[in-house]
């Protein structure tokens, strides 16, 4: 008999479940802030820059532009990697942290995982000096 | 008495488990009611024919205003060129030259005003769809039982084929209640 009853809340739960949209955030500012190729080219351009001119901080307006480009490789393969993590979580939505806050949204944090997959991806990526 | 027994025990187990699902299925975020519904009303100048014809419409009207304006300014253009070549002195000319370009300012003017309200209808006329729908977005989340309704081009991704996906449903009830965008003018 209880066996029973387990069934009829097992199937129930998963009838909801199937319905239910699966959310997952991603901030992409934290994204970058925690991507270790991130910090690799800004430690190389800084380099970079002290074998060029003997200072390396701040960045002058031609090695941080060199830098932007460098990143900017990063930052526009952002969208497939968020893709790539959202179909392996069968998820149906990627939002900001922020906008799920704004509209009082709940979903798993998967940051992490979408920055392993640009590190990945960009490992040897090197800062092109100007 | 032994069957009341197990009549009484089986509903006990049923409401416990009934308790203990719906503990879970609150505690878990994303198992429940959809969270959240998405609209991609990005090709909704395509897929709404209301608005398609308005733009049609504001279209085929801005070009009769600069019509009428090329064909007003004209003839006033080719007097102020025949002016120029007609190799009188720049002095005696100029009386005449001057009521030209006032002219000629007068109707740039005048259909530059027309512009401007043929703009104005168009923007009441979108605000009107834009009005409808929020409306339809708002009964769609009502009767789904959704926290909210996000647009598209706000989300990092979705699943195209997600059935929180309501973007067809949306230009469906659109284009039943608003057959056309009237621009009043």
């Amino acid at each position: 008999m209880h066996y029973f009853f387990y069934a009829i809340a097992l199937t129930l739960l998963t009838a909801s479940a199937a319905n239910a949209s699966v959310i997952l955030l991603v901030d992409s500012a934290k994204a970058e802030a925690q991507s270790v190729v991130f910090a690799r080219l800004k430690s190389e351009a800084a380099a970079s820059q002290q074998k060029k001119t003997g200072k390396a901080a701040p960045l002058n307006v031609e090695f941080q532009e060199a830098l932007e480009q460098s990143l900017s490789e990063w930052r526009s393969a952002l969208e497939d990697a968020v893709a790539k993590v959202a179909i392996a979580n069968t998820a149906d939505i990627v939002i900001e942290p922020s906008t799920a806050k704004l509209k009082g949204l709940q979903g798993t944090d998967r940051t992490a995982d979408v920055v392993k997959v640009l590190d990945l991806q960009f490992a040897k990526l090197k800062f092109a000096a100007p | 008495m032994n069957l009341t027994l197990k009549i009484a025990q089986a509903g006990a187990s049923l409401l416990l488990l009934v308790q203990s699902s719906s503990a879970l299925l609150a505690q878990t975020p994303n198992v429940g009611k959809e969270q959240a519904l998405i609209v991609d009303s990005r090709d909704a100048y395509e897929r709404v024919a209301a608005l398609k014809a308005l733009f049609v419409e504001v279209d085929l009207k801005i070009r009769a205003v600069r019509g009428r304006f090329e064909s007003a300014a004209l003839p006033l253009q080719q007097s102020l060129e025949a002016l120029k070549n007609s190799g009188q002195k720049p002095e005696d000319t100029r009386k005449q030259k001057a009521q030209l370009l006032i002219k000629l300012a007068d109707l740039q003017k005048a259909a530059s005003i027309e512009q401007q309200k043929i703009g104005r209808a168009n923007e009441l006329a979108v605000a009107e769809f834009d009005a409808l729908m929020l409306k339809v977005a708002l009964e769609l989340q009502t009767e789904r039982g959704a926290k909210a309704v996000l647009q598209a081009q706000d989300l990092l991704y979705y699943r195209a084929d997600c059935p929180c996906n309501v973007t067809e449903e949306i230009y469906k009830r659109i284009n039943a209640r608003l057959p056309k965008l009237v621009l009043k003018l």
